[in-house]
């Protein structure tokens, strides 16, 4: 026999210890699957109006059901808040040790920088979170770690006045817990945010409170054992969409309905899915939300219709993008030009 | 001259006879076995590296006393992890982290306790001290005997993990899915990692709610502890989330992945479990429900304060905590 056989067989064994070596490889799982930028995608159907998201510390905008980059990856920019009338939006830009409060306009380009909480150490640095415009969109309300001490750091709400900058404090935080988060103006003198707070059974549980003027008295919206948080309203303030854990690892979407005072009862819209971030559609028919999909676990954009007519159809969340890896701790800013 | 050549083709053909099929058929198969063989081998590699350096690390004590629970019986881990960061010679590292573990492969049943570092135990290198000293002092057959000794348990095996094996970890996965009970922040958390300097500061902020937390995310939220109102009991309560979270994000994990695992866990890993028991538990992982497991944390009256040579640390109230612990640990 001839070599040239021995050649293409031992060639061949080779070949097959590759396809060995690969096909393997082809069965793992714990290959990170990659993240795209969401303006390299379309969202799976068109929305209505104008959102703003972030992902990775990249602001993007939805229009229809194409995403547009405003600010690049690795910025830091998250939780953006649309001005009440439209013309900017309010956001943070989160660095290392601290985060800012910023303008922008439409397109993504800051005006002003509102807070300058860059210190010149851990002790002198602060962070500002969650920013909301005051119903007239004069001031903005926020989270700040101020005053803090030693050890102890935990976020009050704050507010801030665009044209004169002067600062005032509103809530004082249970101590050690965090604190309070997620501000909104009801009203004048009628604040609304979620209570970080120790409860009688050792866990610490988010309560969403209103309170009636600085450091006024608060009254609980929401039952520690719900663990409610992230309050959206509808664009006409008769509903409120909140995320609520039970102090478990699975959130849930509710709505209720608000009279001004109170709640009427938690209705479960989605269960056992960790949804985040909900956002009425600017006509009210609709919620948006964050909410892992597929094997990555990353958190992709959802809506759903809150009609009940709908509800109570075949109609079920829609998952609009997918690849993605949207800020779940960061907000969806939506509303109709 | 013709029958001289006729010859030489004949002494030829006898030197290299034609093969016979059989035997054709014998040497591709064994040529087939050989490639499948060289291919799965050089897949497998990184297993068989990590299963010699950081498998099967039997503390001599335990081994001896403890004979490994046979296949498909109720069996406990001890979990340990440390700061094994610049601040520390290698190997002497204090536990940050101890959590027992008790899984009944037949029920389904799991249990974690999670041990506070601060309690303030005999140890069993001869001398009384908070139980994280145990590892630094005895290495993991130290942390087993004073586990075993004081909460009067039966340990069968112990896994040890770093700092950076966790955020590694994380990373291979994808990352963890959370939800973050509420804002933790911290002024005082080591950039041991990220900087240069171990002994220096850099602050945190994890937020709260449901959340996708990579890996040097994840270790953040499950390391920090100044701000915390429940102090190290809170600190324990996220160290079991997360630790419940790696779970589903590795249930759907087979043999495939294990070089991926053991590429990752490259010196900081280490455990007393066998490759082959490694291989026995990983489906077990994937059949017991996260929602079922019974979390044990030993907050007051389970513990108290006290001050003791100089050091703030946790009295145990053993009266309470050993019929507890009882309850799942045999």
């Amino acid at each position: 026999m001839s070599r040239g056989p021995f050649t293409v067989l031992a060639l061949a064994l080779a070949v097959l210890a590759i396809v060995v070596y690969l096909g393997l490889g082809s069965l793992r799982h714990t290959t990170a699957v990659p993240v795209k930028r969401p303006d390299t995608i379309r969202a799976s159907m068109a929305v209505v109006g104008t959102m703003y998201l972030t992902q990775n510390g990249g602001l993007y905008r939805l229009e229809g059901d194409r995403f547009t980059e405003l600010q690049p990856a690795g910025g830091g920019w998250t939780q953006p808040v649309v001005s009440p009338d439209h013309a900017s939006l309010a956001i943070v830009k989160r660095a290392a040790n601290w985060s800012d409060v910023f303008l922008i306009d439409r397109l993504g380009r800051p005006i002003r920088q509102l807070t300058h909480d860059q210190g010149t150490d851990v002790v002198t640095d602060h962070w500002a979170f969650y920013p909301s415009f005051s119903e007239d969109g004069t001031s903005i309300y926020y989270d700040f770690d101020s005053p803090k001490e030693g050890y102890r750091v935990d976020m009050s709400i704050w507010s801030l006045s665009l044209a004169a900058g002067d600062t005032r404090r509103w809530t004082v935080p249970t101590q050690y817990t965090g604190g309070d988060s997620r501000p909104l103006e009801l009203g004048p003198r009628k604040l609304l945010f979620t209570e970080y707070a120790l409860q009688p059974d050792g866990h610490i549980r988010s309560q969403v409170l209103l309170q009636l003027g600085q450091f006024g008295f608060s009254h609980a919206l929401t039952k520690p054992e719900d663990d409610c948080s992230q309050p959206a309203f509808s664009p006409d303030g008769s509903r409120v969409a909140l995320i609520c854990t039970g102090g478990g690892q699975v959130g849930r979407l509710l709505v209720a309905t608000f009279d001004g005072t109170n709640l009427s009862p938690l209705e479960v819209l989605v269960d056992h899915q960790l949804c985040a971030a909900p956002a009425w559609q600017p006509d009210g028919q609709a919620l948006a939300y964050l909410a892992p999909a597929g094997p990555s676990g990353r958190f992709q954009l959802w809506r759903l219709s809150t009609e009940k007519v709908a509800r109570l159809g075949s109609l079920q969340p829609r998952q609009l993008t997918s690849s993605l890896d949207f800020d779940a701790t960061s907000r969806i800013a939506w509303f109709q030009p | 001259m013709a029958e001289r050549k006729v010859l030489a083709g004949a002494r030829r053909r006898a030197s290299h006879p034609r093969a016979s099929p059989s035997r054709i058929a014998l040497l591709t198969t064994l040529g087939l076995l050989l490639a499948v063989l060289a291919g799965a081998g050089s897949y497998f590699l990184p297993v068989f590296v990590t299963a010699t350096q950081q498998t099967n690390k039997a503390p001599a004590p335990i081994a001896s006393a403890a004979p490994p629970p046979p296949p498909g019986s109720p069996f406990t881990i001890l979990l340990l992890g440390s700061d094994n960061d610049a601040k520390f010679p290698k190997d002497k590292v204090l536990t940050q982290s101890m959590i027992l573990i008790r899984v009944n492969p037949g029920t389904h049943a799991v249990t974690m306790l999670s041990i506070p570092r601060d309690l303030w135990v005999p140890l069993s290198t001869g001398h009384s001290a908070k139980i994280d000293l145990a590892y630094q002092e005895g290495g993991a057959a130290a942390a087993m005997a004073t586990v075993a000794a004081n909460f009067k348990v039966k340990i069968d095996d112990y896994a040890w993990i770093g700092l950076k094996g966790l955020v590694q970890l994380i990373d291979r996965l994808g990352g963890v899915d959370v939800v973050t009970t509420n804002p933790v922040l911290d002024d005082f958390y080591p950039a041991d990692l990220a900087g240069g300097d171990p002994y220096g500061y850099q602050r945190v902020a994890v937020l709260a709610g449901p959340q996708h937390l990579d890996g040097l995310h994840a270790l953040e939220y499950v390391r920090s502890r100044h701000n915390d109102i429940r102090e190290d009991f809170g600190r324990s309560e996220r160290q079991q989330q997360v630790l419940l979270a790696i779970r589903a994000r590795t249930a759907g994990l087979g043999l495939a992945d294990l070089p991926d695992l053991a590429t990752t866990f490259s010196g900081e890993f280490q455990t007393s479990l066998s490759l082959e028991r490694i291989r026995e538990i990983l489906p077990i992982a994937r059949e017991f429900n996260p929602a079922g497991v019974h979390q044990v944390f030993l907050p007051p009256p389970y513990t108290s304060g006290l001050t003791i040579e100089g050091q703030d640390a946790l009295q145990p109230n053993w009266d309470l905590i050993l019929p507890l612990v009882h309850q799942s640990f045999p």
